[in-house]
Order: C-alpha cells, then sequence, then structure tokens
C-alpha cells in the first residue's frame, strides 16, 4: 500500500490547503473500495499489479487533482482577444523602436565587419530582451486584471430583461472590457516611465568618435513625474472601481471631473514650464555639423511635445465638461 | 467522424444526465464507490474523475447532504439527496422527460 500512499501525497501536493485534507481522505476512501472490490472480483488477496491498475484506470495525481478544481485561467477567454489585440500593438511599437534606434547608432558608428557583427548581435538581443521583458509585463497585468474580473459581481440572468436593451446604451453604463485597454496602457506605460525613463534616448557619437548617450527626457519631466504617477494611479482605481460596480456612479463620475482637473492642472504647469524634452545643445553642438543637426530635432521634438500637451488639455477639459453636463442631466 | 469524435460526444451526453441519475440514486443513502458501481449496474458507466468531484460540487450547491462514517474498519462518506435536493429533483425530472420526447419527435421527423 506504499504506493497507494504515494499516490495520494501526490495528488495532495496539487491540491489547494483548505480542502486537501478533506479530499485527500475521500480519495483513499474510494480507492479502498475499489481495490476490496476487484480483489473480490478476481479472486486472489490484494497485491501490487491490482493496485497500479486501479491507479492507471484513476489517472494520473495531477489529473486527479484537477477534476477537484474549478477551471482557472491566467488570461480567459473574456480577455484572451483583448490581450492579444494589445500584445500585437505594445510589441509592435517596442520592435519598431528597436529597430530605429539600431538604424541610427548604425548609421552613427564607424565599424568594421567584425565590430559591426557584434555590436548588431548585441543590439538585436537588447531588442529579444525588451520585448520578453514588455510580453511579461503584459501577461502579468492580464493575469491581474483576470483576477479583478473574477472577483466581479456577475450579472444576474434572473433579472435581466430584454427591454432593457434600450438602455444599454445608457451613459450611465460600463462595460467591464471597455476599461482593459485603459489599465493595461496605464500601468504599462508606469513601468517604463519609473523603470527604464532614464534609458530612454539615443547614441549619438561625438567629436572624437566616441559614442554619447542623450537621454529623451529632461530633469523637468522627472520633477513631474511623481504627480504624473499619482493621477494615472487614481485613474486605475477608478477604472476598477467601474468595472466592479459596472456603471458610472454619482461618486465616480466626481472623481473622474477631478482627476480631470487635476491633469490640465499638470498639463497647463508641463506647457508653461521648461521642456520635458532634454535640451541637450551645448553637448549635441560639440560633435560638429551633425550635432547641431540633431540639437535642432531635440529642439523640435519639445515644441512638438508643448503642442501634444495643449491638445491633451482641450481633449481632458472637453472629457470634463462632458462629465458635469451628465452630471447636471441626472440631477 | 472517428471513435475519439464519438466517444467525445457520448461522453458530453453522459454528463448532462449524470446530475439527475445521481439525485435520482441518492434518495437511499449511498457512499462514492457504491454510488459509481450501481450506475454502471443500471447502464450508465460514468468515470470516476467525473462522478466523485460532482458529488462534492452538488454537497457545495445544497443539492447533497453527505456525513463520514467508519464501516468496515474504514471511514467512508456516504451522501443522501438534501431537503432542496428533494425539491429539485422533481423538476430536473420533468425536464428531462420534455427532452427525451422532444428528442423523439425530432428523430421522427428526419426519417
Amino acid at each position: 500500500m506504499e504506493l497507494l500512499d504515494k499516490y495520494i501525497a501526490q495528488v495532495g501536493e496539487n491540491l489547494p490547503r483548505k480542502d486537501r485534507e478533506d479530499i485527500l481522505k475521500e480519495i483513499r476512501s474510494i480507492l479502498e473500495d475499489t481495490l476490496e472490490s476487484r480483489s473480490q472480483a478476481e479472486g486472489h488477496p490484494l497485491d501490487e499489479k491490482m493496485v497500479v491498475s486501479v491507479l492507471k484506470e484513476f489517472g494520473s495525481p495531477s489529473k486527479v487533482a484537477a477534476s477537484y478544481l474549478p477551471p482557472r485561467y491566467l488570461i480567459g477567454p473574456r480577455l484572451y482577444p483583448t490581450f492579444i489585440m494589445l500584445t500585437k500593438i505594445i510589441l509592435g511599437i517596442v520592435l519598431l523602436v528597436g529597430i530605429v534606434t539600431l538604424s541610427v547608432s548604425l548609421f552613427q558608428q564607424t565599424l568594421t565587419i567584425e565590430t559591426g557583427i557584434e555590436f548588431i548581435l548585441k543590439k538585436v538581443l537588447e531588442i529579444i530582451g525588451s520585448l520578453l521583458s514588455v510580453f511579461g509585463n503584459i501577461v502579468f497585468v492580464f493575469a491581474c486584471i483576470e483576477w479583478a474580473l473574477s472577483l466581479a459581481k456577475p450579472e444576474d440572468e434572473q433579472t435581466w430583461d430584454p427591454t432593457s436593451l434600450k438602455n444599454e446604451t445608457d451613459i450611465d453604463t460600463v462595460k467591464p472590457l471597455s476599461q482593459v485597454p485603459d489599465i493595461v496602457l496605464t500601468i504599462f506605460s508606469l513601468i517604463v516611465l519609473n523603470l527604464f525613463g532614464h534609458q530612454i534616448g539615443a547614441y549619438f557619437n561625438d567629436a572624437a568618435g566616441q559614442p554619447v548617450f542623450i537621454p529623451a527626457l529632461s530633469a523637468e519631466f522627472f520633477r513631474y513625474l511623481p504627480l504624473i504617477n499619482l493621477i494615472w494611479v487614481l485613474g486605475l482605481v477608478l477604472s476598477i472601481a467601474l468595472i466592479r460596480a459596472g456603471k458610472w456612479q454619482p461618486w465616480t463620475r466626481w472623481f473622474k471631473i477631478g482627476l480631470d482637473a487635476l491633469s490640465i492642472t499638470l498639463l497647463v504647469s508641463m506647457v508653461s514650464g521648461r521642456s520635458i524634452v532634454t535640451d541637450a545643445a551645448d553637448k549635441l553642438m560639440a560633435m560638429g555639423p551633425t550635432g547641431s543637426q540633431i540639437a535642432g530635432i531635440y529642439t523640435g521634438v519639445g515644441y512638438g511635445m508643448k503642442a501634444l500637451l495643449i491638445v491633451l488639455i482641450i481633449v481632458t477639459a472637453i472629457d470634463a465638461v462632458q462629465g458635469i453636463i451628465q452630471m447636471v442631466k441626472r440631477k | 467522424m472517428n471513435d475519439i469524435g464519438i466517444e467525445t460526444i457520448s461522453l458530453e451526453m453522459r454528463r448532462g444526465v449524470i446530475v439527475l441519475a445521481v439525485l435520482n440514486l441518492l434518495q437511499e443513502e449511498q457512499y462514492g464507490y457504491s454510488v459509481l458501481r450501481l450506475l454502471a449496474e443500471n447502464g450508465l458507466d460514468v468515470d470516476q474523475g467525473t462522478l466523485y468531484p460532482l458529488l462534492r460540487r452538488l454537497e457545495s450547491q445544497g443539492l447533497l447532504e453527505s456525513n463520514w462514517r467508519v464501516e468496515e474498519a474504514r471511514p467512508r462518506r456516504y451522501y443522501t439527496i438534501s431537503p432542496l435536493g428533494r425539491q429539485v429533483l422533481p423538476k430536473l425530472q420533468k425536464e428531462w422527460d420534455a427532452i427525451v420526447s422532444a428528442v423523439q419527435n425530432i428523430s421522427m421527423i428526419g426519417r
């Protein structure tokens, strides 16, 4: 019966602690009943061959344990299409940025065939590493959302009325999946800016032909980062609250209006303050004619970012006004 | 369709009726293995990997009740239908009769 004990112990390894003892007790009881019945049917005492045969019929310990557990998903069928779509978009962007950075770096370097191959291989490995890291982060975020959705109250089929379909387009209704892209992109941006923010930039050759890294984001940007983080985290809290409630409530409307007001304040201060793009004119000018061209690009990007921030202020203001109008309509 | 395909469909059909069969059977108290044996003896071979977890699920849904007893020097979990299960059973039985009747009628159309 040593084999039986080992089998039951292995089933237990795959069961949650809470129900383990009770399930194992029941499995042992069933196996012993089955073995006793088999022994009577075959007309001879229990032997190891019989135990092996019965355990084979029961199936592997992991299969038996799985049959006692509810279906569990890391990323379930509800989220899978969104997961695939966002993964393709985000990995596509990362790959594109990697290829552009590699091309610019190659153009800037003076390389022999050997050093060129070595340089390309190193950069390709870096791109693959980034792709794997980003993919891992996306999976992690979706797994968290899957867990949060599993806690959300399911739709009550008994009280659901088809005539309520006309209200489905109601401005208050929130479909859980509609929040998923927001959540994923926010978490992705939080990770990128907080963990890799200082590494966003490009390498350029100085006058001596030595590569110099010029970061894209200025020190000014990193002064704003704590407030940006706060706004994004509050945005995540709002998205999760909307998923759980399934609709806009007065407090979530006011919360969103407050969040929009905070975002506008931040954006106005970013537009009126110093550029969030690095001012590396001195460093770049020292690199000769190419450097001054690149300095011009950096300054242009700086103006472009300010223009983008102004557009964001307008969009956020429209969003806030819409929120206020909807609050007034409700009253 | 190959044998494996037919076997899968057949398994799914059995899974659909197993709850009804078990609730009917457990109007008298039985332990896990005896439920499996009685089902088989009455022509309903059920995979043990399906039956035993199902008994626990039906208990957690309140349709069955169970208690542990030591018999023949071995602890056994005995299952029996609960008061809620007794209320549900006639409805399920009626539904099953309607399904059988409907499938028979539909099969006549095809002949």
